[in-house]
């Protein structure tokens, strides 16, 4: 799933490249919001995903139990005494230990988004700095960064992942910084191409013969136009982490309770739908919706940002 | 000593009676189904079927339906006649002499004492580098110890084939159980010109040659191991079961679905979650599995940290609820425990301990009691870790028992899930440290020698020089019973374990029409070579 | 063009020896090892196993034996599976592996571009609003969700179909499996189509091309399709590398006995000749696949040079 989205993205931000060197200069962001705003599915999943945000943020402070706390009441019978209901503060049920569902939902939450934002922020970081630096220096610099980038394409990262997961414990933030340092190489190579085919254009030379320093031309006109890319690309790599987690979940590997995350909800839910539905519908719902929401949200920033549509 | 072997060979004349009156091992009348196969679940893979490379269950399992030794267990897990149709000890309990059946390999060579021989000097051999070596150390065969560290020949154990039929061992010292390990799987014959032909590869289905009810036909990893009738066992008349499939399915769910799909004919684990719908929705399928002979505790540190203290590890062990824990939480015929050695156990009388018989709502009064009195309460609470392995099962009764020492002491307990290799590996456990045990044989000491002070399992660090005077003065006892009582009440006392609970008899689905699969045996040692399956 | 396929061919081997190095020092550092069980094994026994499998030697001495016996084409032992050698492991899982991700990319890449293109041809009407949020949930479904309820309807309810087994790949063993795999991979091939699809459209000669009257099917498929191409096949390489060994959610439920399964359960089990074996092998297939990709391009879109 991983791979697949990876390439899904890169193909699209290949696209982005030649695009927003076209419109480099003009009121870019301006032009983008006004037509990001009048995409009706994005701005709904903006709202949707902002909601969601909002209930993991607050949801576990409003719960009636803690994510970890077992409830002594109905730990005899969790399928019938653990249903949904309002009256027993169990708002979603309880699992299997008596654990409140939507407190543990919530808290999930957290983990699961955190798990795909930093994810990407990694990403993110490392590829826009070594794609930058390779298209900006250029040269020798340029031709050995890509040769790495290279070597490292042909390592399986998938299973690296795993190995490193089962190897060196189920640390959570260790997961997704393995997740984000592997997952870079396509941002790194789409970042140098823009900054290299900036670099050549007028308006930097320019620049540069007026006495502007590097790093002013670097903030002032490449980070710009990279920036549009990399949103559109972290975007649609966010659910691809959320997913990832929940699969390394299910292999065991994911975080360990108390703690939570929707993957490993899902996948416990998964093993009770004929005796307790609940289980895997609260979850499901919540991590469904937010993939969604990024799926169309990257859709809009994409066609937002595509002057083609015009 | 000797009014018990001469008990012991009493009772073997009788199962031998038995036996040959009981030919066929389903009732007369009983119609039989045209095709005679089944297929089961082993719970994992096996890791190895070559005897001298098994060193746990889904392994064993395999084992014994491939090879016979000279003993194999009833259904109650007495130790009757295998190869061996008899034996005899000499006056002080040293050296055993076997008289074995004239039967044949499953490539029509006849089995021979030296085939016993080999296999039992091959088990030790440090070349051979079996995991379970050290089983052929307890007994203390000669020279077993000096062998496996690479001191001594493995020419010189002390077996001996003193003709074709005759096989004789001889003991360092007299060692009370030794008949009640010669039924475990890893001390079987093995054909040694096959072993020599193809190296590690002999056990492949294309190779290997075995001397029990079944033969493999095929194996593929990860997906399945068949194996088919032994035309040349010694008892292939009575062996109905033409060919077990056998599946590495390690998720219940998994099985339960390939058990209703009609794929397997017996699910042994139900998944917690569909137990009651299940027993309610197919009441013809039940069936019932004695508790096997193991124990689930935990290890409390006696050496260091707050659990040094003994009024906080009675506190932590008053404190959980084992009725909750097992009816609730397993859901899995598991019995509450107050002590460690499983009361099923031949020829043992539990201890009591004062505290079983009180209510849980005593034992919680005591617990706080005992954990004001250490200093600890709402301003200082008792705090520690809990290392326990990541299998989910683990994971929820920590959960849970972490849920009870915080409400009923106060504690703040930190649950340290390891995963399983690192767990298994760890040196230095925490404050409180999943333990457990299976019994190797059915006698004591396999569980009290855990913790003398050396023992090389005793996480709690258990240091009493008093027990370990006990457990040494049983070595050499005729009839140690009383001293391991007086032990295992000492290590009750300072409560070095929490003990939490035993497998009980669960419930299990099994196809009706199967028949002579009765899971009685306290070691869980079944065969199937006596199992069968009804016209359907 | 030869001389560059000599050349990535020259990098694999330096990149290969790189993964092999990195895989090996991971496993070795790692707390816990192949011979670290439940019970503990007394001192004695465990010092005979480890000199057995070289694991008393310094790391450096433990990998050149390694790449020693693999360059002779031997993957050595399985610390877990003593019966078998690494070698016999993989011939057994392999052919499952593939031939379950052949017919899965068989069914979903022509599938997966026909919905693609429909979506694209009928662009913001109800059609393409369903089509995607169908291959959108497709994406979002979990395998681990799917193959039960699958196993759960086709099976037990309709009893169509077997629940799991391999049997050597007889046809009615493979159909859920097939379809678990496929599912995933239907519904992502259809979005990078449409995407793409979408773009090419736009391009101004295919415009011409309708204001000249030509029919849509022509148009589809003399001139939008190849270049529509191009990001399907940059999915294929790494999604079939993935497809063939990163089944471990349908070994599991199916019990196929498959290549990612010994992977996962290799990596759990810490049978470092297992894990070594099949990482080295997902990594050349890794080079190879991508190596091909890159080969079609030129064949799809003559401008691209290499």
């Amino acid at each position: 799933m991983l791979v697949t989205n990876k390439i899904n993205t890169q193909q699209l931000a290949d696209q982005l490249a030649d695009n927003v060197e076209a419109v480099a200069g003009r009121s870019l962001w301006q032009d983008a919001w006004a037509r990001f705003r009048k995409n009706r599915a994005a701005m709904i999943s903006v709202c949707v995903l902002l909601f969601i945000i909002v209930c993991i943020v607050i949801g576990p402070s409003i719960a009636s139990f803690s994510h970890d706390e077992i409830d002594w009441n109905v730990v005899a019978d969790p399928y019938e005494l653990g249903k949904p209901s309002l009256s027993s503060g169990h708002y979603f049920g309880t699992d299997d230990l008596g654990q409140d569902l939507f407190a543990r939902t919530m808290k999930g939450g957290r983990l699961s988004i955190m798990v795909g934002f930093m994810g990407a922020l990694v990403a993110v970081v490392i590829g826009t700095l070594w794609g930058s630096i390779s298209g900006y220096v250029g040269g020798v610099v340029d031709s050995t960064m890509m040769r790495i980038i290279e070597v490292l394409d042909s390592v399986p990262f998938m299973f690296m992942v795993i190995l490193f997961v089962t190897l060196f414990g189920n640390n959570i933030y260790l997961i997704f910084i393995v997740i984000g340092m592997v997952s870079w190489l396509g941002i790194a190579r789409v970042v140098r191409g823009v900054t290299f085919s900036i670099k050549k254009r007028e308006f930097i030379e320019a620049a540069h013969s007026i006495g502007v320093s590097k790093i002013t031309i670097v903030r002032r006109h490449v980070l710009p136009n990279v920036l549009g890319i990399v949103m559109v690309y972290s975007s649609l790599m966010v659910p691809g982490f959320i997913m990832f987690e929940s699969f390394l979940s299910f292999l065991g590997l994911g975080v360990q309770p108390p703690d939570t995350s929707w993957g490993i909800l899902i996948a416990e839910g998964a093993k009770t739908i004929d005796v307790a539905i609940w289980l895997l519908m609260f979850p499901s719902v919540f991590l469904v919706a937010t993939l969604f929401c990024f799926n169309f949200i990257g859709d809009g920033l994409r066609d937002a940002l595509d002057p083609k549509d015009r | 000593m000797k009014i018990r072997t001469l008990l012991m060979l009493s009772s073997l004349l009788c199962s031998v009676t038995t036996l040959n009156v009981l030919a066929k091992p389903y009732p007369a009348g009983t119609s039989l189904a045209e095709k005679q196969e089944i297929t089961l679940n082993n719970g994992a893979e096996v890791t190895s079927i070559d005897p001298a490379k098994q060193a746990a269950e889904p392994a064993f399992n395999l084992g014994r339906d491939l090879y016979e030794g000279l003993a194999v267990q009833d259904k109650l897990g007495r130790t009757i006649p295998g190869i061996a149709e008899s034996w005899s000890v000499n006056d002080d309990n040293t050296v055993y002499t076997f008289k074995l059946r004239h039967s044949k390999w499953s490539n029509g060579d006849p089995l021979t004492a030296k085939d016993f021989v080999y296999a039992w000097q091959r088990l030790l051999d440090p070349k051979t580098a079996s995991p379970y070596a050290w089983f052929a150390a307890i007994p203390k065969i000669k020279n077993s110890a000096k062998i496996m560290k690479g001191k001594a020949d493995p020419g010189t154990l002390g077996v001996r084939a003193v003709d074709d039929y005759t096989f004789e061992v001889t003991l360092e010292q007299s060692v009370p159980f030794f008949l009640k390990l010669i039924s475990h799987p890893v001390l079987v014959p093995v054909h040694k010109a096959t072993i020599e032909k193809y190296g590690s590869e002999w056990t492949q289905p294309e190779h290997i040659v075995t001397n029990g009810a079944f033969t493999v036909s095929e194996w593929k990893v990860n997906e399945k191991l068949v194996l088919v009738k032994n035309p040349n066992y010694w008892d292939a008349d009575n062996v109905v079961l033409e060919k077990i499939t056998w599946l590495p399915i390690g998720d219940a769910n998994v099985a339960l679905n390939r058990y209703l799909a009609g794929e397997i004919d017996q699910v042994l684990a139900l998944p917690s979650a569909q137990k009651k719908q299940l027993l309610r929705k197919y009441p013809d399928e039940i069936a019932n599995t004695s508790a096997s002979l193991g124990s689930t505790f935990y290890y409390l540190n006696t050496a260091e940290g707050p659990t040094k203290d003994i009024r906080v590890r009675k506190a932590l062990s008053y404190a959980i609820d084992r009725e909750i824990l097992t009816n609730a939480i397993l859901n899995n015929g598991g019995i509450p425990m107050y002590n460690l050695v499983p009361p099923q156990t031949d020829g043992y009388k539990e201890i009591i301990p004062e505290f079983a018989g009180w209510s849980q709502k005593q034992r919680n009064e005591a617990a706080k009691k005992l954990i004001t009195e250490a200093g600890y309460g709402k301003d200082n609470p008792l705090r520690l870790t809990f290392t326990v392995p990541t299998f989910s099962g683990d994971v929820k009764l920590a959960t849970a028992m972490v849920g009870m020492w915080k409400s009923v002491l106060g504690a703040q307990v930190e649950i340290k899930q390891l995963e399983p290799k690192v767990f298994y590996a760890l040196k230095e456990p925490g404050n409180i440290n999943r333990g457990g045990w299976t019994a190797d044989y059915n006698e004591a000491s396999t569980w009290l020698d855990i913790f003398i002070s050396s023992g090389e399992y005793n996480d709690s660090r258990y240091n009493n020089p008093k027990y370990d005077e006990l457990m040494a003065l049983s070595k050499v006892l005729a009839d140690p019973s009383e001293e391991y009582r007086q032990a295992e009440s000492l290590l009750i006392n300072d409560m070095a374990i929490i003990p939490v609970y035993r497998p009980g008899n669960d419930k299990y689905l099994v196809k009706p029409y199967i028949g002579g699969y009765e899971r009685t045996n306290p070691e869980s040692s079944y065969y199937r070579k006596n199992v069968y399956v009804k016209a359907h | 063009m030869l001389l560059y396929i000599l050349r990535r061919l020259l990098i694999a081997i330096p990149t290969l020896l790189f993964i092999a190095l990195v895989s090996f020092w991971l496993m070795h550092v790692a707390p816990g090892g192949p011979f670290d069980m439940e019970r503990p094994m007394p001192e004695v026994v465990r010092a005979n196993i480890e000199a057995k499998f070289h694991l008393d030697e310094p790391f450096l001495t433990q990998f050149f034996i390694y790449i020693g016996d693999f360059l002779q084409g031997d993957l050595g032992p399985s610390f877990v599976y003593q019966d078998f050698t690494v070698t016999q492991l993989v011939a057994q899982s392999w052919p499952v592996s593939a031939t379950l991700g052949v017919l899965s990319f068989c069914i979903s890449v022509p599938t997966g571009m026909l919905l693609g293109a429909l979506a694209a041809l009928n662009r913001n009407s109800r059609l393409d609003y369903f089509l995607m949020s169908l291959s959108m949930t497709g994406v979002v479904i979990p395998a681990f969700v799917l193959a039960p309820v699958m196993v759960t309807i086709f099976s037990i309810q309709l009893g169509w179909f077997p629940a799991g087994g391999w049997e050597g790949g007889k046809p009615i063993f493979l159909v859920l499996p097939v379809m678990s795999l496929a599912i995933g991979s239907i519904a992502s091939i259809a979005r990078v189509t449409r995407g793409a699809m979408i773009e090419t459209l736009n391009q101004p000669y295919i415009r011409t091309a309708r204001a000249k009257g030509l029919s849509t099917g022509y148009i589809l498929f003399h001139h939008a399709l190849r270049p529509s191409l191009i990001p399907v096949v940059a999915m294929l390489g790494p999604a079939f590398v993935a497809v063939v060994t990163g089944s471990v959610i349908i070994d599991i439920f199916f019990g196929t006995g498959g290549m990612g399964q010994h992977f996962v359960s290799g990596a759990l089990n810490r049978d470092y000749g297992l894990v070594m074996g099949i990482t080295l092998i997902v990594a050349s297939l890794t080079i190879f696949f991508n190596l091909v990709v890159d080969l079609l391009y030129t064949i799809i879109d003559p401008r691209i040079r290499i």
